[in-house]
């Protein structure tokens, strides 16, 4: 399957099953749903056509939601929504929420990239002298080597209880 | 058929305008006489925004004096007069309660007039009562349902209306907004969904087919409308215009129905809050379709001052021709004829006032629209070659981008105006933020460049949002406003018990 996703054979389903964690079955629905989704049959979500999805476009981390999705075509899709599903592995999970946290992708959580996201949820209000405080405190509960940044394995220990594997779950059957 | 508009006799503007104190002989002067017999009349009310406080609804029970008054003047039968309000029905504070619909059904009821009603935006904001959107329209329609049929099979389970006026070939069809909470802009968007409109087609076709004329009532207008009157804020924040900030598509459809079917013959609307002082506060559209601005009743609810009900009212002697008045609360209840649309081979809309200059009143306070003209003082200054022109604030530019946007520079402004229909869309700066700079537009770049107020600081480019359009979104949805804020006192309270395990 290239770029286009006018149509699905059983072996594109067949062999991202095998890639995913998912069923054919959902395989199946997903397409129907990025067919959806993807309004000028470009094979690939630009960010306009995420927003047609009501709970993404209300969802504070959406900026965030559209740099991950966005340009994405259908196989890479199954892959990023696979981390949802119910049988993706607890380290699949963590690798994905981490990922999503390090906005500037340097391999690891720092304050910049928390304030961003605390921007997102909270808006402006928030000031700059909070901001920073709130972002500092949560690094220094989770950054266990004291280097001033939350790294993969600073992450995954403050996740022993396995709260994030419970949280990043969806139904897409 | 084309439109022809007649300037009004000076002397029945001059008496119109005139204060009052007696009932009814301002509204003879201006020639009101009817014929009682088949004369219908269909009174619209504007956004209500009732509160229960006695003193409050003081002014309500007032208005409904005067304008059962002047049906009385102008020779209509209770049985041959109908009420629609067009929502937006409870005050500040109260909007989109169980509390309020009901309030409202009262005074509807007491006009004791057949009367339909249809849901303005504030009438979904009922947030702390209601979880949902559809459960918020269900209240509505438990209120309602038995007096007018909304929201009941007999009207497909929409949030619609229909009426036939015996004795006459009139069809009044209503739609409500269906959307606040799950808004994708502002929650104040009138929002028109797709099964309303493929009844809104089925009910234009029979209309056709049967040769009747069509008027229909919505709390916003459509985009597209003409009316030049409205308040900037629901410019800046895209919830102007029927599904404004739902597209360019879903915006235009209203105004491509109006085109396709000759039986829509009246559109009235309210939730701008202005009066019918002003030019283009009656539209004449297509040559036949006449779009109608309705003011407010509330003291509370008036943005110029002005309290005023319109009157529209037919009379089978004079073909399928109507005439539109206005009963003014802030002047005791005068009656005044506003306009006269004649139809038969031609129509012509017959303006019976000089209108106010558009500035008489509390200028900053609205927004008047402007459509490109020779004779607008548009000014185009090239700067460096043919791709770019450049304006200062207190000009007046225009430019159509690649994209098909249009923007211009207006009261200091820079404003998108929908390339169709040339209404404006949404602000892509606000007069503050342009306030002493020049504006550039840089066509091979499709940008706008803004030179800084003062040397020293940067050069601002302004590039266009995905969709190729530029107005920005200055209200987001309220519900993720509340819940923004709800995420920031979160945070707040989490700071505040880290710091003291900190002390500790």
């Amino acid at each position: 399957m290239g770029a286009n996703t006018s149509s699905l054979v059983s072996e594109d389903i067949e062999e991202m099953a095998r890639e995913s964690n998912l069923s054919p079955r959902e395989i199946k629905r997903l397409y129907k749903r990025f067919q959806k989704l993807d309004r000028n049959q470009s094979g690939s979500l630009e960010a306009d056509e995420l927003t047609m999805i009501p709970e993404l476009a209300m969802n504070p981390l959406f900026p965030r939601i559209v740099q991950i999705f966005e340009s994405v075509n259908f196989r890479e899709f199954v892959k990023l929504l696979s981390v949802f599903s119910e049988s993706a592995s607890e380290e699949a999970k963590r690798d994905f929420v981490f990922r999503f946290f390090d906005i500037d992708q340097d391999g690891f959580v720092s304050s910049t990239d928390l304030i961003e996201i605390l921007l997102m949820l909270c808006g402006s209000n928030l000031t700059q002298g909070e901001l920073e405080e709130i972002s500092q405190l949560i690094i220094r509960d989770a950054d266990m080597d004291k280097d001033g940044m939350v790294s993969y394995d600073d992450f995954c220990a403050c996740d022993s209880l396995g709260t994030i594997s419970q949280l990043c779950q969806i139904s897409l059957a | 058929m084309g439109a022809l508009f007649v300037g009004a006799p000076a002397l029945c503007a001059t008496a119109c305008r005139a204060p009052r104190r007696t009932h009814c002989s301002v509204a003879r002067m201006c020639d009101v006489k009817h014929d009682a017999a088949g004369t219908k009349a269909v009174v619209v009310l504007g956004d209500l925004h009732l509160h229960p406080e006695a003193p409050r609804m003081a002014p309500f029970h007032t208005a409904r004096q005067e304008i059962l008054r002047a049906l009385a003047d102008l020779g209509v039968q209770q049985s041959d007069a109908f009420l629609v309000s067009v929502g937006d029905l409870g005050a500040y504070g109260i909007a989109g309660t169980s509390a309020s619909f009901e309030l409202a059904r009262d005074f509807l009821r007491s006009f004791g007039l057949s009367y339909s009603v249809v849901t303005g935006n504030h009438d979904l904001e009922g947030l702390d009562e209601f979880k949902t959107d559809q459960e918020n329209l269900d209240a509505w329609g438990r209120v309602f349902g038995p007096d007018t049929d909304t929201l009941t099979t007999l009207t497909e389970g929409l949030p619609v209306f229909r009426r036939e006026i015996p004795g006459s070939d009139i069809v009044l069809l209503g739609m409500s907004t269906v959307r606040f909470r799950e808004a994708r802009g502002s929650s104040h968007e009138v929002y028109i969904d797709d099964e309303q409109l493929s009844w809104f087609d089925a009910q234009l076709a029979k209309c056709e087919m049967e040769g009747k004329r069509a008027f229909v009532f919505t709390h916003a207008p459509p985009m597209g409308a003409g009316l030049r009157s409205l308040q900037s804020v629901h410019v800046k924040n895209m919830c102007a215009w029927l599904n404004h900030s739902s597209g360019r598509r879903r915006r235009r459809i209203f105004l491509q129905k109006v085109k396709q079917h000759p039986c829509l013959r009246l559109w009235a609307s309210g939730h701008f809050h202005l009066s019918h002082e002003f030019e283009d506060s009656v539209t004449l559209v297509e040559g036949r379709a006449c779009f109608l601005q309705c003011g407010v009743i509330g003291p509370e609810s008036s943005r110029d001052g002005y309290r005023q009900t319109r009157i529209i009212l037919t009379d089978p002697s004079l073909g399928d021709s109507m005439k539109m008045y206005s009963v003014n609360h802030h002047d005791g209840g005068s009656l005044r004829l506003d306009a006269s649309v004649v139809g038969q081979d031609s129509t012509a809309v017959s303006f019976a006032l000089e209108h106010y200059p558009h500035d008489h009143v509390g200028k900053e306070s609205w927004f008047r629209t402007f459509t490109p003209r020779p004779d607008d003082g548009c000014v185009l200054e090239p700067v460096q070659g043919e791709d770019v022109a450049a304006a200062r604030a207190d000009k007046v530019c225009w430019w159509h981008t690649s994209s098909g946007s249009v923007l211009g520079v207006h009261d200091g402004m820079v404003i998108e105006y929908d390339e169709e229909t040339l209404a404006p869309v949404g602000l892509v700066m606000t007069a503050e933020e342009l306030a002493g700079r020049d504006v550039f537009w840089i066509s091979e770049a499709d940008a706008l460049v803004i030179n800084p107020p003062a040397e020293g600081l940067s050069v601002e480019v302004l590039h266009p949002n995905a969709d190729g359009t530029f107005a920005r979104q200055y209200q987001l949805n309220k519900r993720y406003r509340i819940e923004t804020k709800r995420r920031e006192q979160l945070a707040r309270q989490w700071l505040t018990t880290h710091r003291k395990e900190l002390e500790a």
